[in-house]
């Protein structure tokens, strides 16, 4: 295998138009930023267009957010689909019209006589899957219209409950009216209604009053970088230490690999015989270089290119 | 109809569903009273008002004591009709007032604001020796020619703090002022017209815009904090550092509020100042120069710029 990759390790001549930066950047967003100004400070910083990112995370809200560069915009939707993992804080007696600390206080009630162990018995209702009713303030369009633009207007709708997994929850501190929570979830859970449940089930009712994403994905918070160190590093020189490969979401999909010959009929498009293959695939070409995401033909009988990652100068093909 | 602010004597007669107290900084407690008293005068066609006094009964019966104020009074009756109440009404206080029986009292409520409930605290009291408690006002409702009626509502603490005016003074005071705004629900503010100073702090690279805190306000700790500056039109606060004290370092002299607005170039003299301060970076000190001053000045701008960047652009959801 490693001897049918004569052009491996050479490097790109010089002048190539391989792009510079090409994977994902695990950024630690600040509080006050929108999601939307850590990609535009981003794009900024890297000189780079073809930037997105997966998973707002509200303005006051901090932590894991992942951007993609270049190719890795590819495997995006997967990392939008990936479980969650936030630290959360909920503070009882207070509910707010939009569920976080930002909005208007609606209802105070007395919490003081809430204790660790009852909000530990609380958390553990809350495990599994379950339906969740999505905050009046969301991004989540309704006949046309987002949620929160509704909300705005000062109307409430009737909202369809939607189904998440809560995989795990754990009281990490509890400073009265305040719980420190551990929350793994899967995608499209909202933190806000977490907490605003809890609050009901206990009774005083709750907000969330910080958040912190500490998970995407494969993304870890330990791995995220501030923007502040990302506006201090020498680039492109030091992308491949930040950088994570923009396969990385995909690691749960089984491999193909390619000879120069299959790696070329892929690049054009083509579908490569197979034998009873189902779902999706991640390819790769003989030098390790990934190549895109496959998707199995209905009869099975071969794999389809439905991702195809843009020919890298210096690479194999 | 509009809210208003009025007078007891200028009251209208018209059903009401009354609540009454002092309201000092009208903290998540007094807004849920009024919320609860908005809701049960809806529920009995009522109108909404809170009574409140002026100038606070303690301040008047026991000056010595008097803590200061969390709020002036213009903000508290925005702060009432915010929650919700469609009139606030001003009472009077004076020694007269004190000496009223609460079946005087309540009677010009029922006569001049035509009091139907009464939506009050469980441990609320009025009129002359507190002696107007839950259980006295009930039986003075049920009288011919009172009949109203009288609504308790349970203490609401949020936790172990209680949450009162006197433990947001406790903490104004000790310059917990992130604490002061969760009990508030809005951070505490101090307003007033910008004055001149000795112009020092534009030679160690800090102009700053001073103010004399009004006297009848809760002292504040001395200090530097992280602050929003409000300016007559603004409709977004701009980012500031604040100090408070007497300036051991480079001028001392009387206790000053004096806020520095982050990235703003401007004369503000004689404009009127409203500070929010939102968390004390630390307390006051005295540096041995200039130099360990600004120094120090630098840090402290750092903090202030990364606790303002947590608190900017909240709008926006999503």
């Amino acid at each position: 295998m490693d001897a049918a990759a004569p052009a491996v390790g050479e490097p790109a001549p010089a002048g190539a138009a391989r792009p510079r930066f090409d994977g994902y950047l695990v950024v630690d967003k600040p509080a006050g930023w929108t999601s939307f100004d850590v990609v535009a400070r981003a794009r900024r910083l890297l000189g780079e267009r073809k930037i997105g990112h997966a998973g707002t995370l509200d303005p006051a809200a901090t932590g894991v957010l992942p951007i993609a560069v270049g190719s890795a915009r590819k495997t995006l939707e997967y990392l939008a689909g990936a479980d969650k993992t936030y630290v959360a804080r909920v503070t009882f007696g207070v509910e707010t019209e939009t569920e976080d600390a930002e909005g208007t206080v609606t209802a105070v009630r007395d919490a003081a006589a809430l204790d660790a162990a009852a909000v530990e018995a609380a958390l553990a209702g809350f495990l599994g899957p379950r339906l969740q009713i999505p905050p009046m303030y969301a991004a989540i369009k309704v006949g046309g219209q987002r949620l929160y633009e509704i909300a705005r207007r000062g109307e409430t709708i009737e909202r369809a409950p939607r189904p998440v997994v809560i995989h795990w929850l754990e009281l990490l501190a509890w400073e009265p009216p305040t719980a420190t929570v551990l929350v793994d979830c899967s995608k499209g859970t909202y933190v806000r209604a977490l907490a605003r449940d809890l609050g009901a089930a206990l009774g005083p009712g709750a907000h969330l009053s910080g958040l912190v994403r500490t998970r995407s994905g494969p993304f870890r918070i330990e791995d995220a970088i501030t923007l502040e160190a990302l506006a201090a590093l020498p680039l492109p020189e030091a992308w491949p230490e930040i950088a994570v490969p923009p396969d990385a979401p995909i690691q749960h999909l089984p491999t193909l690999l390619l000879d120069p010959d299959q790696t070329r009929r892929w690049r054009q498009g083509l579908p490569l015989p197979a034998a009873g293959v189902a779902g999706e695939c991640r390819a790769y070409g003989a030098d390790g270089a990934w190549l895109g995401i496959g998707r199995a033909a209905e009869d099975g009988a071969a794999w389809r290119p439905a991702k195809v990652v843009a020919v890298a100068v210096g690479s194999a093909a | 109809m509009r809210p208003f602010v009025v007078g007891l004597d200028a009251v209208a007669w018209a059903p009401s569903a009354v609540t009454i107290g002092t309201f000092d900084g009208v903290h998540l407690g007094h807004q849920e009273l009024v919320r609860r008293t908005v809701e049960r005068a809806r529920e009995e066609g009522l109108r909404a008002l809170a009574v409140t006094f002026e100038p606070p009964p303690q301040l008047v019966l026991r000056p010595e004591t008097f803590p200061g104020r969390l709020c002036t009074p213009a903000a508290r009756d925005a702060a009432l009709l915010a929650a919700g109440a469609a009139g606030v009404v001003v009472v009077p206080f004076t020694r007269e007032t004190a000496a009223l029986s609460p079946e005087a009292f309540v009677g010009r409520l029922v006569e001049r604001a035509g009091l139907r409930l009464l939506v009050v605290g469980e441990d609320f009291a009025l009129g002359r020796g507190r002696s107007g408690d839950v259980a006295r006002l009930r039986e003075i409702g049920a009288r011919e020619g009172m009949a109203f009626a009288v609504e308790a509502i349970e203490r609401i603490d949020l936790g172990p703090e209680p949450l009162s005016s006197t433990a947001i003074r406790d903490a104004v005071r000790a310059g917990d002022v992130a604490k002061a705004r969760r009990l508030l629900g809005r951070p505490f503010r101090v307003s007033g017209e910008v004055i001149h100073g000795k112009k020092l702090g534009r030679t160690i690279g800090f102009p700053t815009a001073n103010v004399v805190p009004p006297v009848d306000l809760v002292p504040l700790a001395d200090g530097i904090y992280a602050s929003w500056a409000w300016l007559p039109g603004d409709t977004a606060p701009r980012p500031a550092i604040t100090y408070v004290g007497n300036r051991p370092t480079v001028n001392p002299g009387p206790r000053l509020v004096e806020t520095h607005l982050l990235d703003f170039d401007g004369d503000l003299y004689g404009q009127e100042l409203t500070v929010d301060l939102l968390e004390r970076l630390r307390p006051d000190a005295e540096f041995p120069s200039l130099e360990a001053l600004i120094a120090q000045m630098k840090v402290d701008e750092a903090g202030a710029r990364e606790i303002l960047a947590r608190e900017a652009n909240l709008a926006a959801v999503g």
